[in-house]
């Protein structure tokens, strides 16, 4: 997390042409990305943390709030592997589950911010004029605008569920997505193939959805890997904050709130370090992964 | 320019004013005010004490009363009170817009002394040691979380090779010199650049290996010129500008401080200020900051355009 | 050359100003810096003398007539000598200390102590004086003085109890704020720049959110303080100053059990404990007609390991308590108590008897977020789930729970604590019309008639004995009925540097005040 200083990554785009239909240039892209040995190893790395994280039913060797007061704050051990906190659960079921919770916050938030960047940049670039200007002043003031700001008040004011967490910060992070979404439709929309379709008559809810909209995929979904990275980190300082998901639920993020504890800092390292590792291992292959496609689809994409 | 320029300013009025109106809704929805705020779970408070309270802030009156009175008061340059401890509004913030500046200059500056000559540097040599070490590390600034380093930071540097204080920004029992201020200064600020290098970096190597590929710098090359010549006359000034839009961008965070780092240094900044203020349901106080960041964060977008126009002789705005 | 040598020494005698040097004042009893605020937390939340905590601090600046004493067990004559009331405890005399000066060198008397409590009790002002201003200005008939050292208090209703409402009300000097309009007390800044009070220390400088130093009153009246100088500093949380403390740079804070349990071992700090005096319990709430049912509150009790609990996960820093009262003094005799001994069986024998739907999910409200509550919680959402009773905890910041609390809706049940003591019983949590907002709620009291003639009882019982013995029986009821689930009492704790001499510290709710001798406190090299 980056302390409200998380940086609009499309600061300044270039705009990448690429046809769906093209299908030697898109195995090309795939063949770059194999080549990008760190990002194949995120990849593998990501697949693993997300079997765990969703299997830690089947996995974890405990009821993830199955607390027993005949074994708190355990340093590891056989019975459990990476020790107990002071109540007695089991810290690896607890990090195995909150993977998903973690995880469904970075999925989550980035899915709402795609969604409505997408339909935001895809109105904008496509109908100018405007529309364009309107969309656009929102999307900047949404996006320089310090969303923390707007986050802690929102975390503050809502009940502290998985739901209400996803929601506030998939609403405040789309605009990055926006404005790429808008560049492509923009150079897009000149394009012969568009031009064509629109001679042909073709209503511009279709050429929208099945002509341009394909070929905008590719450098968005860069864009959105790095926010999936971005999401897990807000959501991780949230509940540092105390603001983010309400235990007993456990995530990375409110595992990690308990180190703001000095004496569970400096003596029961075990409850705290696998949530932090996990943190950080899953977004560094997130962004791993996000600068492997960039560099696949178009290394001069700046995101 | 200035055409542009008053455009933008003019354009910028009704965001504010948004913004202000969506803040004030917001502190109308969420439950709770600050009376319930004053409320102590040990002692029991009358009716007629909980009335005088609500009067004493003006909660008896309607929502959209209080609001433009605000903002008629603000128009004449009035912020009010902060309603927990009766400080002037204006008073508070710019005591802890100091605060914030301070620390968070300190952290945009060596971000942009450190990241920008270190991207520079391994843009010139891609795929080198260097390059991979230190985009290496980039990727684990940006990845890290900044309490965990601020933490860990404190344990290490403060408590256990007590080099720096544990937090705060001056000595207590002595007066604050420029050295004192540095101390206290220099842990949370470097704790706080680590993110900014770590994105200074990442942008000015991708900014330099684009421009490396014109065609003008292999003109430059083919007219002789010497590799440093070319690196700093030609290479340098073109891929710091989009750079300077990613500084520009971070410019807005100055103001709103560093919450996690505030909180973990005792700093007192804007960051910490917010989240009190919001848990105080300090409705002035929130107001007041809202709109001093709002202000801020349009003034350096505009800045930002201009600064890349000044840079960019290619840039016209009209 | 040489000249890089020369650099090298600038260099060296800029690092040499920078590296920390703990040089304190010699003679005198040292400077000590506390983190003395509300448990830390930060800089004063109002205006000081309207505060409802960090009263430890208050009381080095101002007095109040009467205070607690040490350990919170009686209390200790401060600007009153003495005190005494008529037959029915409708008026009342405070006898005040004579030659007491102002630290601006005026003469304390009488006149300030009525100017200060019809201040406290100016609906203008809107002080939210804790305890005092629950006195509604109604029962208040008249405040007089009646000679310079006598203050008279006449009341149109009894009130036992007025001694301790008056440890709240700290007095201030009539003449420096006998021309400031009541109204302008919240936004003054009187409070920080120029505060004049009668206690032993007097105001030197105030730096917002980050420290207040005192200076000593050489005419304090129980003798001048050896301290050079007293300094408050003010931190985000426990763990800053915590991390303040150990790396030497503060002299004393509160801590939490864990925490002090280890700075024990460590065995290089004097920790300070003492009961919190508050009791935290879950309160159901009796809208809900699946709590009037006795047999399922008994449940919750029965359900819970709640001595586990408190020698575990709170490391024996708790103690389990039988009611509402967190001292023993004020519980009848053992014999008379259910101690509703861990017995899940019995829990859900009484939970079938009740006809429980198992199916039914409760929210379990609180304020609490330290890792503290938060590991208690986990483990009473545990074992409830074994017998049945599932319930979700949600922690809500303080506005929005008391927005919810106080009007009963929205929360099924609470997990809170209230500071009890013998002088501040808070009756009116069971009373219709206690709680100001609670419009219509069934209250205990209303549903309990045996309880509301207890309460009506002690609420006028001057006679110090019996009105303890009513309040045992208070005890005994809600014992037996399991009216709250009573959980258990912390002690809570405070660490100070070895070298601190005399120093004394008690966990009393909200920071007393208590008699601390401050006078005598001193730091050593």
């Amino acid at each position: 997390m980056t302390d409200a200083t998380r940086t609009p990554s499309s600061a300044a785009q270039g705009v990448t042409q690429l046809d769906v239909h093209d299908r030697p240039q898109k195995n090309r892209a795939l063949r770059r990305f194999m080549r990008h040995r760190l990002a194949i190893l995120a990849v593998i790395v990501l697949a693993v943390i997300a079997a765990t994280s969703i299997l830690a039913p089947v996995f974890a060797p405990y009821p993830y709030d199955k607390i027993d007061l005949a074994a708190t704050a355990q340093p590891p051990s056989v019975a459990h592997l990476f020790g107990t906190d002071r109540v007695g659960r089991d810290i690896l079921t607890r990090t195995l589950y909150g993977g998903q919770v973690s995880l469904l916050v970075g999925m989550g938030a980035t899915a709402i911010a795609t969604l409505i960047g997408t339909v935001i940049g895809a109105l904008s670039g496509y109908y100018r004029g405007w529309v364009d200007t309107v969309l656009m002043r929102i999307t900047d003031t949404v996006m320089t605008f310090p969303s923390i700001v707007i986050m802690l008040t929102l975390a503050a004011l809502l009940p502290r569920s998985v739901w209400n967490i996803v929601l506030i910060i998939g609403l405040l992070s789309w605009p990055g997505v926006a404005r790429l979404v808008r560049a492509q439709f923009m150079s897009l929309r000149e394009s012969e193939f568009v031009m064509a379709a629109r001679c042909l008559g073709v209503p511009d809810r279709r050429i929208i959805v099945v002509h341009i909209f394909p070929n905008v995929l590719a450098p968005m979904i860069a864009l959105i890997t790095f926010s999936v990275g971005g999401a897990i980190l807000t959501e991780a300082g949230l509940s540092f904050l105390g603001l983010g998901v309400a235990p007993p639920t456990p995530s990375w993020g409110n595992m990690l709130e308990a180190a703001r504890n000095l004496d569970i800092l400096k003596n029961l390292t075990w409850t705290w370090f696998p949530p932090a590792a996990m943190t950080v291992l899953t977004v560094l292959c997130v962004n791993f992964v996000g600068d492997g496609i960039r560099d696949a689809i178009d290394p001069r994409l700046v995101l | 320019m200035l055409k542009y320029l008053v455009r933008r300013i003019l354009i910028s009025a009704p965001v504010l004013l948004m913004i202000t109106i969506i803040i004030f809704g917001l502190t109308e929805i969420a439950p709770g005010d600050v009376v319930d705020y004053f409320r102590s779970p040990d002692l029991e408070m009358t009716a007629e004490a909980e009335a005088a309270l609500r009067t004493r802030f003006g909660l008896d009156q309607p929502a959209a009363v209080r609001y433009f009175k605000w903002l008629g008061n603000v128009a004449r340059g009035d912020f009010g009170y902060r309603f927990t401890d009766g400080e002037p509004v204006a008073v508070v913030i710019g005591r802890r817009l100091n605060a914030s500046l301070l620390l968070m200059g300190t952290a945009l500056a060596i971000g942009v002394l450190v990241g920008v000559p270190l991207g520079v540097f391994i843009g010139q040599r891609q795929y080198s040691f260097w390059d991979f070490s230190l985009t290496g590390f980039s990727f684990l600034g940006i990845s890290t979380p900044s309490f965990v380093t601020g933490i860990v930071a404190l344990l290490v540097f403060a408590i256990n090779l007590r080099w720096f204080p544990a937090g705060g920004m001056r000595p207590v029992d002595s007066e604050a010199t420029l050295g004192s201020t540095i101390h206290h200064l220099l842990l949370p600020s470097i704790v706080l650049s680590l993110n900014f290098i770590a994105t200074f970096m990442r942008y000015t190597r991708f900014s330099m290996l684009e421009v490396v590929r014109l065609d003008y710098v292999n003109t430059a090359r083919a007219k002789g010129l010497s590799p440093t010549a070319v690196t700093w006359r030609h290479i340098v000034p073109n891929a710091i500008l989009p750079v300077i839009t990613v500084i520009g961008l971070s410019v807005p965070t100055l103001v709103v401080g560093a919450v996690f780092t505030e909180t973990i240094f005792s700093w007192p900044g804007m960051g910490s200020l917010y989240l009190d203020a919001v848990r105080g349901r300090d409705v002035p106080l929130l107001m007041g900051m809202n709109l001093v960041i709002a202000l801020f964060v349009l003034g350096a977008n505009i800045l930002t355009d201009v600064a890349y126009a000044v840079v960019d002789p290619r840039i016209r705005y009209d | 050359m040489w000249n890089r040598r020369l650099t090298l020494t600038i260099l060296l005698a800029l690092l040499l100003t920078i590296v920390p040097v703990h040089a304190q004042d010699a003679g005198g009893g040292g400077t000590l810096i506390g983190a003395f605020d509300v448990g830390p937390g930060g800089a004063p939340k109002a205006i000081p003398f309207m505060d409802t905590a960090g009263r430890t601090w208050l009381s080095k600046i101002w007095s109040p007539l009467i205070s607690w004493n040490a350990d919170m067990s009686a209390l200790e004559p401060q600007l009153a000598t003495e005190w005494s009331s008529n037959e029915d405890s409708t008026v009342w005399t405070f006898k005040l200390r004579e030659g007491v000066l102002w630290h601006d060198g005026e003469t304390f008397d009488a006149d300030d102590v009525v100017f200060s409590l019809n201040l406290a009790l100016n609906p203008d002002a809107a002080t939210n004086f804790p305890g005092f201003s629950s006195l509604s200005r109604e029962s208040v008939a008249s405040i007089t003085a009646v000679d310079p050292y006598t203050v008279e208090i006449v009341l149109n209703s009894p009130n036992p109890r007025l001694p301790f409402f008056m440890i709240f009300a700290w007095v201030l000097p009539e003449h420096a704020l006998k021309d400031l309009n009541p109204a302008d007390y919240q936004t003054t800044d009187w409070f920080f720049t120029n505060p004049i009070g009668t206690g032993p220390f007097m105001h030197d400088e105030y730096v917002a959110d980050q420290f207040w130093a005192l200076v000593p009153n050489p005419n304090y009246f129980r003798g001048a303080p050896k301290l050079d100088r007293l300094i408050n500093r003010y931190f985000a949380d426990e763990t800053s100053a915590l991390l303040a403390l150990e790396s030497g740079e503060i002299n004393f804070t509160y801590v939490s059990g864990d925490v002090a349990l280890r700075l024990q071992e460590e065995g290089t700090y004097q920790i300070y404990d003492g009961p919190s005096g508050v009791t935290n319990y879950f309160i159901f709430n009796l809208r809900n007609p699946v709590f009037q049912d006795v047999r399922v509150r008994q449940a919750f009790l029965y359900a819970i390991d709640r001595k586990a609990i408190a020698e575990t996960v709170l490391k024996g820093t708790a103690t389990v308590v039988p009611c509402i009262s967190a001292f023993p003094s004020m519980w009848p005799d053992a014999s008379e108590l259910n101690d509703y001994a861990y017995d899940p069986a019995k829990a859900s024998e009484l939970l079938q008897e009740a006809g429980y739907d198992t199916s039914a999910s409760f929210e379990l409200m609180t304020y609490y977020n330290n890792q503290f509550h938060l590991d208690a919680m986990a483990a009473q959402q545990a074992f409830l789930a074994a017998v049945g009773i599932n319930i979700v905890p949600v922690a809500q910041d303080v506005p929005t729970y008391n927005s919810y609390f106080y009007t009963g809706e929205g929360w099924d049940i609470s997990y809170r604590g209230v500071g009890v003591n013998v002088g501040n019983f808070p009756f009116s949590f069971y009373e219709p019309g206690g709680q100001p907002t609670t419009d219509g709620a069934p209250l205990a009291g209303q549903l309990f008639p045996e309880l509301q003639a207890l309460i009506d009882a002690a609420r006028i019982e001057s006679d110090a004995d019996a009105y303890l013995g009513l309040l045992q029986d208070i005890c005994k009821f809600q014992n037996e009925n399991a009216l709250e689930g009573y959980m258990w009492t912390a002690v809570r704790f405070g660490a100070g540097t070895s070298n601190l001499q005399d120093f004394y510290w008690f966990p009393a709710a909200g920071g007393g005040p208590y008699e601390d001798h401050a006078e005598l406190w001193s730091v050593t090299e």
